[in-house]
């Protein structure tokens, strides 16, 4: 009955009732112009307003006002060229009256003004602010209009304009009516074996690799400017800057494919593929391609006409189905206790019988504390180990001492990765210091990309390798001309081989990326024993691929409450895939060795972390002696607590990108303090700025250098980068620049917990949080950091040549974690 | 803070939602990326010959909360915060034309507006 009740009402709506919630009166509603059907200004559910969440969901751009409102029926559109797409209009007012006039962004608005001209292009401002739009032009219904409306989420409404891509005349009551939703199956605690592994993992892998695959394959660019260079091994250097690049969806990484093309008309059409060698950074926003073939006919003497595409390699996402699918058929890929325990099988445990070394620091490497000795004798007893390392814990160090020991106890080789380069090598470098022979295998585009262990490189021990003559004259001559004839290069090839294969089966240690372990030149071998670092960072299919070629006693490195994998998409990351296998093993109750003294932070540093993501386990290993720097003017509000969370209540804003954020008081601030740091004797080397938001990064980096009132160069040499970007490492100075500061949006990804823990830990000698407490407070997490800082008297305000105690009230925590 | 907790009464908790986001971003994006390459002279088109009452006015504080307000009460949500009048220039066809539109004081045109009006009388 009451259904029917709710279908009367529906028909009684008129025709311009907003087509979500109902709301029909004349000035708060409009008619997108593309489809006809009419929205509100109010924002109901959501966090943007009803108008803007079609506009954006079903990419129209135009809009009329009712006839009935004060406009009367307008299209809203530029004054000056009549462009209707209101991403880009917004209003500016004359210099010397009160009459504003609707211009479009760009180019109408971006015009210079010049001093006697009668409108000010300077004041210009958006229609769409905060996402709705401007309440003058279109009023937001009343609360009482509000509350009589129907209220949709953002689910529904997304639902409802998935509908209308088939069927426009679909009404918000047909949602019941639709197919359920398409999500994939989600992953599982248990598997009965490794078939349903299998059938769990392989499409949650598909989706991401088609995914990932169209995200990248957008990022074509027309029109591009080219700078030519001839490298060092003379192949060309081709250099561009990729606007596109920077709008946070796709990062572009070193050793990526890119083609590049030719289709200007001073020369004939002309294309060719090389690997990135370089990516934009605070030097200078250029990529450069390395082309791959020695090519005449690059057209080296043109600059522009050209486009380049991201050339996507299927190769990680194919080495992750073929790891599953390893670990389903072949009954050898690991061996049966690892095989039950990967299931989360009941398993008897068992202790292994390993005569424990005299000494457990291994040549070399600094001596270990309890924690750490404790983690090394447990891990060689062990078929399976979780050692968990909190910031600054010396993870590195104890992963390399294990794996010194592995391979002095057991047969063959250790196989050593971790999901990232940066992380191998740094584990590498280690590993060799112990004395140990080790082998670290590059992809072949990463081949020529310097590191601190090129020297290990398996293609560089080839290349030293002057036992085989014959070998060396044919990578000469190869050297030499370019090319070999095709029965050279056979022989080259074939030499090559061998060559390889002795000094891998001759290792101690084999090391490479987890996806890199999936590489042919490994294929024959057998590896017994297993240690992944920073395997908390690999997506679960990832870590399987070092497993599966044999594994009896695997050691998983990670701390899972710092950053995970990264999943691009949503589906298969709620369904389970930026779950690390880390994670489950620990869900399955499979306790991780902490290692629990941290050497990093100033121990009023390391007091929150600890007590809101350890437990309040970390113990300090340095004094607050070690991490004062008494020489240093700075302004901490208490001394000897370098530590302040400085709030600043600036706006956000979207970047010039138009797909970021920004926060100019921030950013202005955050020069304020760098310059400070400067004049007190602080190098920029040792100085770090994290922001979370893209849009800030840049903005830090242009506006330090022309606002700084010190040299340039000092300001250019400050690393600015992401949460992520600086996860594993560490800086004397943090300055961390929160971004967000809003009314209805949200802090967005600060408050991932595991986000905020990265920020918070990497600094050694002081940390200055900028961000707006008011905003900020309204999460339960950021709450207490808030409450943390306002305690020991470190949240101040105002300037920073005269900082006050904050007394600024906190909003009530709403949103969960 | 009281205020901030009544705006976001009868609503549910903000949403967060990167996703949508993210897609709005690329909207602004995709539309100013559209739009790099037209070249277009500065804007400069004379203020409209209307100077009469209004002009004199200059910035008038409308007092939405009152009795005497003409609008029909459904037309704008109930605020404590006064509203400026502005006017809007559109057109039509070719036909310039003047619709007198209200502005929340606390908007960042309204301040700049005031801010310069004071500027002028003080000088
Ligand atoms: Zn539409
Ligand atoms: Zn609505
Ligand atoms: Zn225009």
């Amino acid at each position: 009955e009451e259904d029917e009740g709710e279908d009367d009402e529906e028909r009684e709506l008129p025709d311009y009732a907003c087509a979500y919630c109902g709301i029909h009166s004349p000035s708060s509603v409009v008619k997108c112009a593309q489809c006809d059907k009419w929205f509100c200004n109010s924002r109901g559910n959501t966090s943007s307003s009803h108008i803007v969440n079609h506009l954006v969901r079903a990419r129209h751009k135009e809009v009329c006002l009712h006839a009935e409102s004060d406009l009367g029926a307008t299209t809203l559109e530029c004054y000056n060229c009549g462009c209707k797409n209101v991403f880009l209009l917004g209003f500016i007012p004359a210099k010397s009256d009160t009459i504003v006039v609707i211009l479009c962004r760009q180019p109408c608005a971006s015009a210079t003004s010049s001093k006697d001209m009668t409108w000010d292009t300077s004041q210009w401002q958006p229609l769409i602010e905060d996402r709705s739009f401007l309440s003058w032009l279109i009023s937001v219904p009343t609360e009482a209009e509000q509350v009589k409306a129907r209220n949709p989420t953002a689910a529904q409404i997304a639902k409802l304009e998935e509908i209308w891509k088939n069927n426009l005349s679909a009404t918000i009551n047909d949602l019941e009516n639709s197919a359920p939703d398409d999500e994939p199956v989600p992953v599982l605690l248990r598997y009965e074996d490794a078939y349903q592994y299998q059938r769990c993992f392989g499409p949650l892998v598909k989706i991401e690799a088609d995914y990932d695959k169209k995200l990248k394959e957008s990022q074509s660019q027309d029109q591009l400017v080219v700078r030519w260079d001839i490298g060092l091994n003379n192949k060309h250097l081709a250099s561009f800057v990729l606007p596109k690049m920077d709008m946070g969806d796709v990062k572009l990484a070193v050793g990526d494919e890119m083609r590049l093309r030719y289709n200007g008309d001073i020369r004939s059409k002309w294309e060719g593929v090389g690997y990135v060698i370089k990516i934009a950074n605070n030097i200078s926003d250029e990529i450069t391609l390395e082309l791959r073939r020695n090519d005449k006919s690059v057209p080296s003497d043109c600059t522009a006409g050209f486009s380049v595409d991201y050339v996507w390699k299927a190769t990680s996402f194919d080495r992750m189905q073929l790891a599953l699918k390893t670990f389903a058929i072949n009954e050898m890929s690991v061996s049966g206790y690892i095989y039950h325990k990967l299931l989360g099988h009941e398993v008897a445990p068992v202790v292994l019988k390993t005569a424990m070394p005299k000494q457990f620091a291994a040549p070399n490497l600094p001596d270990l504390n309890v924690s750490q000795v404790h983690a090394v004798k447990s891990v060689l007893q062990k078929h399976i180990s979780l050692i968990q390392g909190p910031p600054g814990t010396g993870k590195t160090v104890t992963s390399a001492t294990i794996v010194y020991h592995l391979a002095k106890m057991n047969p063959g080789q250790v196989l050593v990765t971790a999901p990232s380069n940066v992380a191998v090598d740094q584990l590498t470098e280690k590993i060799h210091r112990t004395g140990l022979k080790t082998v670290r295998l590059t992809a072949k585009s990463r081949e020529d990309i310097e590191s601190s262990v090129s020297f290990l490189a398996l293609h560089e021990q080839v290349r030293l390798n002057d036992t085989n003559i014959e070998l060396q004259k044919l990578t000469q001559l190869k050297q030499e001309l370019g090319e070999l004839s095709s029965q050279d290069e056979k022989k080259y090839k074939k030499l090559t081989r061998q060559a390889e294969r002795e000094i891998l089966t001759n290792a101690d240690v084999i090391c490479c990326t987890c996806v890199g372990s999936g590489d042919p030149r490994l294929s024959k071998l057998k590896f017994r024993t297993v240690l992944i670092d920073e395997s908390t960072q690999a997506a679960e299919p990832e870590c399987m691929i070092p497993l599966v070629m044999g594994c009896k006693q695997a050691v998983l490195v990670g701390d899972h409450k710092q950053l995970g994998p990264v999943i691009m998409n949503k589906k298969a990351a709620r369904a389970g895939l930026h779950q690390s296998l880390f994670e489950r093993l620990v869900l399955l109750g499979l306790a991780p060795i902490r290692l629990n003294v941290q050497y990093r932070m100033h121990p009023c540093l390391s007091e929150f972390p600890s007590n809101m993501f350890y437990e309040g386990s970390l113990q300090n290993g340095v004094t607050t002696h070690e991490r004062l720097r008494k020489n240093v003017d700075f302004p901490w509000p208490i001394a000897d607590t370098p530590m302040m969370f400085w709030s600043n209540l600036g706006q956000e804003e979207i970047s010039a990108s138009g797909t970021s954020y920004l926060n100019r008081t921030e950013a202005s601030n955050v020069e304020k303090l760098v310059t400070r740091f400067f004049k007190a004797g602080i190098q920029p080397s040792q100085i770090g700025i994290i922001t979370p938001y893209e849009g800030q990064r840049s903005y830090i980096v242009s506006s330090m250098q022309t606002n700084g009132s010190l040299r340039k160069e000092l300001y250019k040499e400050v690393e600015v980068a992401s949460v992520d970007a600086f996860q594993g490492r560490e800086k004397d100075y943090i300055i961390l620049s929160c971004v967000r500061s809003n009314e209805h949006q949200g802090i967005g990804f600060l408050s991932d917990p595991r986000r905020l823990n990265v920020a918070l830990t990497r600094a050694k000698f002081g940390l200055v949080v900028i961000g707006n407490p008011k905003v900020l407070s309204k999460q339960p997490m950021w709450h207490h950091l808030l409450t943390h800082y306002k305690e020991k008297g470190c949240l101040v305000e105002g300037p920073l040549n005269n900082l006050q105690v904050s007394m600024i009230q906190f909003a009530k925590p709403r949103m969960p974690y | 803070d009281e205020e901030e907790e009544d705006r976001g009464r009868g609503r549910s908790h903000p949403v967060e939602d990167e996703e949508f986001d993210r897609e709005f971003s690329k909207m602004l994006a995709e539309s100013l990326e559209s739009r790099k390459s037209e070249r277009r002279s500065a804007f400069d088109v004379p203020l409209p010959v209307m100077r009469s009452v209004q002009q004199q006015q200059q910035y008038s504080v409308v007092d939405m909360t009152g009795k005497n307000s003409e609008e029909p009460e459904n037309r704008r949500e109930p605020s404590f915060t006064k509203n400026v009048q502005f006017r809007l220039l559109t057109k039509r066809g070719n036909r310039q034309q003047i619709h007198t539109v209200e502005v929340p004081a606390d908007s960042a045109i309204a301040v700049s507006t005031r801010m310069k009006q004071k500027a002028e009388q003080e000088e």
